[in-house]
């Protein structure tokens, strides 16, 4: 009974040390590809280049989607902050989804909405529209009013009230560059089958913002979010980046998307039965691309240019709902589209993507959990000292900062370079330490995500508190 | 040897590994700040010295002096400064090379662009308008548009639209009207770019029996931001008898040029079994604001297609006076769709009921 205790918690261990050294070389290599990619991509803008997009009577009008719900502490400045973008035409459509503060009021207010009777061409099935309202300061912001219907719901609204082909989808806690939207439309103009695209997201704690304009870019004083800056560099900036390069990524940032307005009506806009809408729709256009080959070589595009800003939770508990629920969107998205994964006919989606994000994104905290429960068992089934256990965790620790350190390293040889030294060492001590606690709570999170959606049903997500914005002072 | 001195070897390796990364980076930042600080003084100090030669105010003995060895740096600056500036002080900044005594970087950038190094030829092509005497780049820029790298064929093509060389613009088509690797557009904000001087042969692209539909689009698509009236009978003719995207363009284009001779053309047109054909028109009537064009339009508005709907409504807005009382009429059309857009405009523009 021992013997084959043993034999299977040896086993055990050999897999587990192949999938995490099978992660990281994952990860070490998206990284590469990522870096590869943003090389080339600065390589290949052509001098002048923005500028032209900028000055072009045919460059493509662009529609940005707000939705909102209960952003009293953020609207103002972020609608602030992309109606003064520099673009040669774009509109702004705000959702308030059936918000109980006073968002709309605000909205009112700041920009001297008047309402109006707005008939136009219905393409979802949202719930009812309260009120339309124009601007009398800005003619291109639009604010619906409706009843609350979530996140997808308030994003197809948006979209039945836009007029341009190309729609921004951002968060109300968004802010972006001021030349945000000249970058993203970039791949759009560049290659007719780029469907959708998105860019580099960062944290905004630590940005002081006024009157919707960037005054100053810092790093949040804050540790729990200093370490979501270096999750976010790691994971969403260089992974999403090698994943568009293979052709598999999933997960396009709910924050920062570019769709055309025709393929996301086709696709049928966002699902609105989904706990966050976001991954579900990178899904759905990574099928669309591939149950559509005579439309050509449709493509997702990644920009490697940081275009958008988004708060990050700053204290435990925002941190766990967010974190809950992006696992349980990530597990919901891919148990429902599961005719997909290692399906050639999806191509890389099916065969690369699916399986990635399985292994890798859903699976990681059981496989940690499991790992903690089997350490005690190998130390009494005398199968590892307790030096030799300490030694694989140390491995673990240090491939996991050479990771971070490594993410840090190709920031540093692009454009994107911290501009001060300090707040690069700030940077590396939390790459250092977030595998002492940090790790450890984000993981728990996750795994709680999955028990909450397989065995308690749980899909719905509880709204993040929002911080705001640091006051400016000289 | 043991799973566990592998690892032992492995985190020995992983930890200096992470340390010596670390410390790298740290100077590495340091020293990439300290440089970048370095090179915008210089970029702003060689701003400085080209403006004040420009105006008389430094010799070019002294400028070259103090930029000789940033020749890549100077090629930066000077494109930047004359992308803004007016074309004597163009040509100013070109015999600014031979001023100061660097007459081989323009030479060189020439040597460039037939470089087996992609990078230096899209560079080369970028930059040579900027830097020398436009009948001494023409022909090698012509030749670069067939390189076989597109993104060069494009710099190619863009500086030939600097310096307005529009005996290029067949060639230009010819090697950059691709729809299915580029954009169009494209090739058409760099024929645009030429000026009224494209005009003729754009025509006679036109009437070439060789022409292809995209660039016939594109011919098309600049002759209407052009807005030169000569174009109309041609672009008329090609809305009759063409391919639908060539159609297309030739309404989008009449409504451009906004010369009344197209209504009649135009309203034609609204009758196409294609409904992008009659949205395109709709829209072109709009800006064409021709009284005349309101029954076509009012018929439009109970289309069985909703873009063609929307841009009739907008469009008899734009007409004014009578097109908005056409519209107010329509809130008691039998079509629930025609009262629908009727009432979708009016509201958008504020017009009280």
């Amino acid at each position: 009974m021992t013997s084959t205790l043993s034999h299977v918690v040896d086993i055990s261990l050999e897999v587990i040390f192949i999938y995490f050294l099978a992660m990281h070389g994952i990860y070490f290599f998206f990284i590469f590809l990522g870096a590869l990619g943003q090389r080339r991509h600065h390589q290949g803008i052509q001098f002048g280049e923005f500028k032209r997009i900028s000055d072009s009577s045919l460059t493509l009008p662009i529609s940005l989607t707000i939705p909102a719900y209960n952003e009293e502490k953020l609207i103002i400045n972020t609608v602030l902050n992309v109606l003064q973008l520099r673009y040669p035409q774009h509109e702004v459509v705000v959702v308030n989804d059936g918000s109980t503060d006073s968002t709309l009021q605000l909205l009112i207010d700041r920009f001297k909405l008047f309402p109006v009777k707005d008939v136009y061409k219905k393409h979802f099935d949202t719930k009812v529209v309260r009120g339309a309202y124009r601007s009398q300061i800005y003619k291109n912001l639009t604010v619906i009013d409706k009843e609350n219907g979530g996140r997808a719901d308030a994003n197809n609204c948006a979209v039945d009230h836009s007029r341009y082909p190309i729609i921004c989808q951002i968060d109300a806690d968004c802010v972006l560059e001021q030349d945000a939207l000249l970058y993203m439309i970039r791949p759009f103009l560049l290659d007719e089958k780029v469907i959708a695209a998105t860019a580099i997201v960062k944290p905004s704690n630590g940005l002081i913002v006024e009157e919707g304009k960037i005054i100053r870019r810092g790093l949040p004083v804050k540790w729990l979010a200093l370490y979501q800056v270096i999750e976010y560099l790691r994971s969403f900036q260089w992974s999403r980046a090698g994943l568009v390069k293979v052709r598999s990524l999933l997960c396009m940032p709910g924050a920062y998307t570019f769709v055309k307005k025709e393929i996301f009506i086709k696709t049928g806009g966002a699902n609105t039965k989904a706990i966050i809408d976001d991954f579900e729709l990178t899904v759905t256009l990574q099928r669309y691309i591939h149950e559509h080959p005579q439309e050509g070589d449709l493509k997702i595009a990644f920009v490697p240019d940081p275009g958008c800003y988004t708060e990050v939770p700053e204290d435990l508990r925002s941190f766990f709902n967010q974190r809950n629920f992006w696992q349980r969107t990530i597990l919901q998205s891919l148990i429902w589209n599961r005719d997909m994964a290692l399906n050639p006919r999806y191509g890389m989606a099916g065969l690369f993507g699916f399986p990635y994000f399985f292994l890798f994104e859903v699976l990681s905290p059981v496989i940690e959990t499991f790992v903690i429960i089997l350490a005690p068992i190998t130390y009494f089934l005398g199968l590892a000292t307790l030096q030799e256990m300490g030694l694989l965790f140390v491995f673990g620790i240090l491939l996991g900062t050479l990771t971070s350190v490594f993410a840090l390293l190709l920031q540093e040889r692009t454009r994107l370079r911290e501009e001060s030294t300090s707040n690069l060492i700030r940077l590396l001590i939390a790459g250092f330490t977030d595998h002492f606690g940090y790790h450890q709570f984000h993981m728990a999170c996750r795994l709680i995500g999955i028990f909450d959606l397989l065995f308690l049903k749980r899909t719905t997500h509880m709204p993040l508190a929002r911080v705001g914005y640091q006051p400016f002072s000289k | 040897m043991s799973i566990y001195v592998i690892i032992a070897n492995a985190v020995i390796i992983l930890f200096v590994l992470v340390l010596l990364l670390s410390l790298g980076i740290i100077l590495f930042n340091a020293i990439s700040l300290h440089r970048q600080k370095g090179f915008e003084q210089r970029r702003e100090a060689l701003n400085k010295w080209i403006a004040d030669h420009l105006d008389g105010g430094f010799s070019a003995k002294a400028v070259a002096g103090e930029i000789r060895g940033d020749q890549d740096l100077l090629l930066g600056v000077v494109s930047q400064i004359a992308q803004s500036a007016d074309s004597a002080k163009r040509t100013r900044l070109i015999e600014f090379f031979d001023d100061v005594g660097l007459g081989g970087v323009p030479r060189k950038q020439l040597d460039n662009l037939s470089s087996k190094n992609f990078a230096l030829r899209q560079r080369a092509a970028t930059f040579l308008p900027f830097i020398a005497q436009p009948e001494r780049i023409a022909q090698p820029l012509v030749y670069a548009l067939q390189d076989e790298m597109l993104d060069v064929r494009l710099a190619a093509a863009r500086s030939l639209g600097i310096i307005q060389y529009t005996n290029a613009i067949p060639a230009i088509i010819e090697n950059l009207a691709l729809p299915s690797s580029w954009p169009i557009q494209r090739v058409i904000e760099v024929i645009h770019q030429m000026g009224p001087g494209s005009f003729e042969k754009l025509i006679a692209y036109l009437a070439s029996p060789t022409a292809s539909d995209a660039g016939r689009v594109v011919a098309i698509a600049v002759l209407g931001m052009q807005k030169d009236s000569r174009a109309i009978p041609t672009i008329k003719e090609m809305l009759n008898k063409s391919p639908l995207e060539v159609r297309i363009q030739c309404a989008k284009a009449l409504g451009a040029i906004a010369d009344k001779q197209a209504t009649e053309t135009l309203c034609s047109a609204m009758k196409d079994d294609s409904w992008e054909l009659r949205s395109a028109c709709a829209n072109a009537l709009g800006i064409l604001k021709d009284g005349s064009a309101i029954e076509s339009l009012g018929l439009s508005l109970g289309d069985k297609n909703w873009w063609v709907r929307l841009n009739s409504a907008n469009a008899l807005y734009s007409i004014g006076g009578a097109g908005i009382e056409a519209l107010k009429l329509s809130l008691k059309h039998e079509d629930k769709f025609a009262r629908d857009v009727s009432q979708l405009v009016l509201n958008e523009k504020g017009i009280s009921l």
